[in-house]
């Protein structure tokens, strides 16, 4: 029996939960024949997947056909979706997203490499560019846009952790009862933050004199700054 | 905002206090007197013309700052590298810097090279003469004679780099510059390996890559029989 | 328990506040202030945080503590919570022993751990010559939202010991190799009957043969030779160029140090004095002396001293000032082993030059070349001319394959020389 190096990849668990929350956004900005499309890519990118875990266990030409049906499927869900697009504003609204979550896929994807933090923070970053835009084209509600926002954080959260735990303690560790109290921790957060601004949305009526708004803007602008983590 | 004995938020860098106290300034001004805030924002109103001119430079703002730390994250996030424990310490092999002394692609420099090649040649020079004076039972200087001549192996490569002087063999023969073309060994290395190989022989000392494995038993013979 | 530090790893958070407000504000957009508001929260979290302070206990368990030379060896590390606050994000990688390899499992653990609650994690080495002792192991801490960073050692000084017992050292001297002990020559008061004199005026009535006066007539003088212990000063080669060995092997280093231990029980054993130095990056010297509690005393620093330490140095002061220190230590009948590889010509110089002092020296020698072709069959044939170059000066060499145990090298090394 030889020496076991560390294989330092991504933790399995929050990477697979980083990449299913973040489509999970996508899916839900995403519009008609638009989800339909993303559904098809997504469908693919599990293929691929399974092909690359596959291939570890040695079974090269059936990860071969997986990884390479999951990659067609991937074109294909963008082609059906670059070609029934309801309109330009969906097709630009959901591009980022549709990009994104391929490549937050491939930062955490646990086959080669110990991950790429700026992978995970372009794939997650695209993903909430589509959030931004949903909410620049009020294709989506304020709820919608206040959940999608708090589920972004989510999925960066957990993408970030899964190569830093990949990275001190490799993918044999045992890691999951970590894994779940951070993700569980960072889910409760957003899950108050959103409570939180809904309540507030509901109770506050009246609108605050524009001096009023303008000093506050000034202000939060400065103290975000000034606690930035 | 906790207070951790880290050096580098034990004391907040001046930047960040001040501009938390101007946040909370304006925070509290905001609260507390409309009046001032008013004539603030009226007077900056004048100078921009609109409000909406105004509260966009003021979201421009957010937004350029907010493109910058989204680009400067990564550069600031730090981890613990803890240590690699699984694989036994790491070190070279015994001969190792032999081989990368050889492989050194200064040996390679027609002239500046020369130093590097000699140093080679003569590790190899001493190794064969005691070895031969050991073997034949001959005083070194009989010993150092027979590799002069290259009578002492058969190998030919061998025999011919340590009777010359360093350099006198530079048009190396037709197998040494292949080795090189087909890009395996430097022409040093290749002959630093023949006459290794070649020395080994005649010491008895059975390489582990050519299979038979006993060496240390036929070299420790050797000495017995010399003691 | 290094300072906390900060990971910086929700700065993105802002990026997400900034640029959703700002968007909100220049397009006229009030619901993407809400997203703000969340990315504001997340900024909060990040910092309301405080960093973890571990208070942790470690415990390892060894399925066999004294195995075999490439024996696998199960360990259990459980690290305790014995803080009275919960740890929520622990990472634990354990100080397997530099020499050793893990062949099953992963010494590396993440876990969650309430206040009391301990985590056991298991994996397998294998097992090779040598006293192999754990290093501490590093625990990573972070707070809940992974803000903070704390990082800290936790030791149980577990140790492998896989060596077995050796009979004698080889030593230089007339008797000791039968009798296992030295005595020198100077004739006194001792136990051993050595020869007769004339009598002298001055001598104790005691020590006078009245046996031999009474049937004789000739008054003599027994004389008893002096039980004298020879002082063994034990050499561990620790310099930079004998930290070596063919890939995943222990190194040379490991090996000597192993012996060392061994022989310096031997050494007392047979009522000898043993004394403790070093060649390598740091000088260390430990006073000879007797008893098995000097022995330990002599394991103690073999594992804890510097100049023993597992990890190649960096550089190392010259050897020719190293031995001149020795050499000044030593006192008239002081004997020498030298544990080394013999890997370099400055350790048969420096050999060479304590016999040329009159300091009889002994070496053993870790085999650790591997004669696999190019510059590894060349150490090994230079290897074999030191060998040769120490025997000619008189001294004596032990070869030693540490494939093979070490007490068999010794006993067969005896053997061939009587």
């Amino acid at each position: 029996m030889s020496a076991q190096p560390v294989r330092r990849r991504p933790a399995t668990s929050s990477g697979t939960l980083a990449v299913l929350v973040a489509s999970g956004v996508a899916l839900v900005l995403g519009s008609g024949a638009v989800r339909t499309g993303l559904a098809i890519e997504l469908a693919g990118l599990a293929g691929i997947a399974t092909g690359f875990t596959v291939w570890r266990r040695e079974r090269k030409r059936w990860s071969l056909v997986l990884a390479g049906l999951g990659f067609v499927g991937c074109l294909v869900g963008v082609v059906a979706f670059l070609g029934r697009a309801p309109g330009p504003s969906a097709a630009i609204q959901s591009l980022p997203a549709m990009l994104g979550v391929p490549v937050l896929a491939a930062a955490l994807v646990p086959v080669r490499g110990s991950g790429s933090r700026t992978l995970v923070k372009l794939g997650v970053g695209s993903v909430f560019l589509t959030v931004l835009l949903a909410g620049f084209f009020r294709s989506a509600t304020p709820d919608v846009l206040l959940g999608a926002t708090a589920a972004s954080v989510v999925a960066w959260d957990a993408g970030e952790q899964a190569i830093g735990l990949g990275e001190q303690l490799g993918r044999s560790a045992t890691t999951w009862q970590l894994e779940l109290v951070h993700v569980g921790a960072t889910g409760l957060v957003a899950v108050a933050a959103v409570g939180g601004v809904y309540a507030t949305r509901t109770v506050a009526t009246g609108t605050p004199s524009f001096a009023g708004f303008t000093a506050t803007a000034v202000a939060l602008l400065l103290l975000v700054v000034a606690l930035r983590p | 905002m906790t207070a951790a004995p880290s050096t580098e938020n034990r004391v907040a860098p001046v930047g960040r206090v001040l501009l938390g106290l101007a946040g909370i300034l304006v925070l509290a001004v905001a609260v507390v007197a409309d009046g001032p805030v008013r004539g603030t924002v009226n007077a900056l109103l004048t100078l921009f013309g609109s409000e909406y001119l105004l509260v966009a430079v003021i979201g421009l703002v957010a937004f350029v700052v907010g493109v910058a730390a989204f680009v400067t994250s990564r550069e600031a996030a730090t981890q613990a590298a803890p240590p690699d424990p699984e694989r036994a310490v790491a070190v070279p092999a015994p001969g190792e810097s032999f081989d990368e002394m050889a492989a050194d692609w200064r040996c390679l420099l027609p002239g500046a090279g020369r130093e590097h090649r000699a140093a080679v040649q003569e590790r190899l020079h001493r190794t064969a003469v005691e070895t031969v004076a050991v073997s034949d039972d001959c005083a070194r200087e009989t010993a150092a004679r027979r590799v002069a001549e290259g009578t002492w192996t058969a190998d030919d490569v061998a025999a011919a780099y340590l009777a010359e002087p360093t350099d006198a063999t530079d048009a190396t023969d037709e197998e040494g510059w292949f080795e090189l073309l087909v890009g395996r060994q430097t022409p040093t290395q290749y002959r630093a390996e023949r006459t290794v190989s070649a020395i080994a022989d005649v010491a008895g000392v059975a390489q582990r890559d050519e299979g038979a494995g006993e060496g240390s038993e036929e070299a420790d013979g050797s000495e017995e029989a010399d003691r | 328990m290094t300072d906390p530090s900060p990971t910086h790893r929700w700065r993105g958070v802002l990026a997400v506040t900034l640029v959703a407000g700002g968007l909100a504000l220049v397009a006229k957009r009030p619901a993407l202030l809400s997203s703000a508001v969340v990315g504001v929260v997340f900024v909060a979290y990040a910092r309301v945080t405080s960093p973890p302070s571990p208070t942790l206990e470690l415990d390892r368990r060894l399925d066999e503590a004294s195995p075999s030379h490439g024996d696998q060896v199960d360990v259990r590390t459980t690290v305790r919570n014995v803080g009275d606050r919960t740890l929520f994000d622990l990472r634990i990688v354990d100080g397997v022993p530099p020499a050793l390899a893990v062949v099953e499992g992963t010494p590396r653990h993440g876990t969650v751990l309430r206040p009391g609650e301990a985590t056991t994690f298991s994996y397998t080495v294998a097992a090779r010559r040598g006293r192999h002792r754990f290093e501490p192991a590093t625990v990573v801490a972070r707070d809940v939202g992974g803000s903070w960073e704390v990082e800290v050692q936790i030791d149980d000084g577990t140790t492998v010991d896989c060596t077995t017992d050796v009979p004698a050292a080889p030593l230089r001297g007339r008797t000791l190799e039968a009798v296992g002990r030295v005595l020198a020559d100077d004739s006194g008061a001792g136990t051993e009957f050595h020869q007769t004199r004339e009598y002298r005026r001055g001598d104790a009535l005691s020590r006078v043969d009245w046996n031999r006066y009474a049937s004789t007539g000739d008054l003599t003088t027994i004389e008893f030779r002096k039980e004298q212990a020879t002082r063994v000063i034990l050499v561990v080669d620790a310099r930079p160029v004998a930290y070596r060995a063919p890939e995943g092997d222990p190194h040379a280093v490991s090996y000597a140090v192993a012996a060392a231990g061994q022989l310096a029980r031997a050494i007392v054993d047979n009522r000898n004095h043993v004394g403790l130095a070093a060649f390598g990056r740091e000088p260390c010297w430990l006073e000879p002396g007797t008893g098995r509690n000097h022995a330990l005393r002599v394991q103690q620093r073999l594992a804890d001293h510097a100049a023993f330490g597992a990890r190649p140095p960096d550089d190392a002061p010259a050897v020719a000032d190293q031995a001149k220190a020795l050499q000044a230590r030593l006192e008239n009948g002081d004997q020498l082993l030298v544990l080394s590889p013999l890997l370099d010509d400055e350790v048969v110089e420096t050999v060479r030059r304590f016999e040329a002092e009159e300091t009889p020296v002994s070496v053993l020698s870790p085999d650790v070349t591997d004669a696999d072709g190019g510059g590894r069959t060349l150490a090994r044939i230079e290897r074999d001319h030191r060998h040769r170059t120490l025997r000619r000066a008189g001294v004596r060499v032990v070869d030693w394959d540490p494939e093979r145990p070490l007490s068999v090298a010794v006993t067969d090394a005896m053997g061939a020389q009587q």
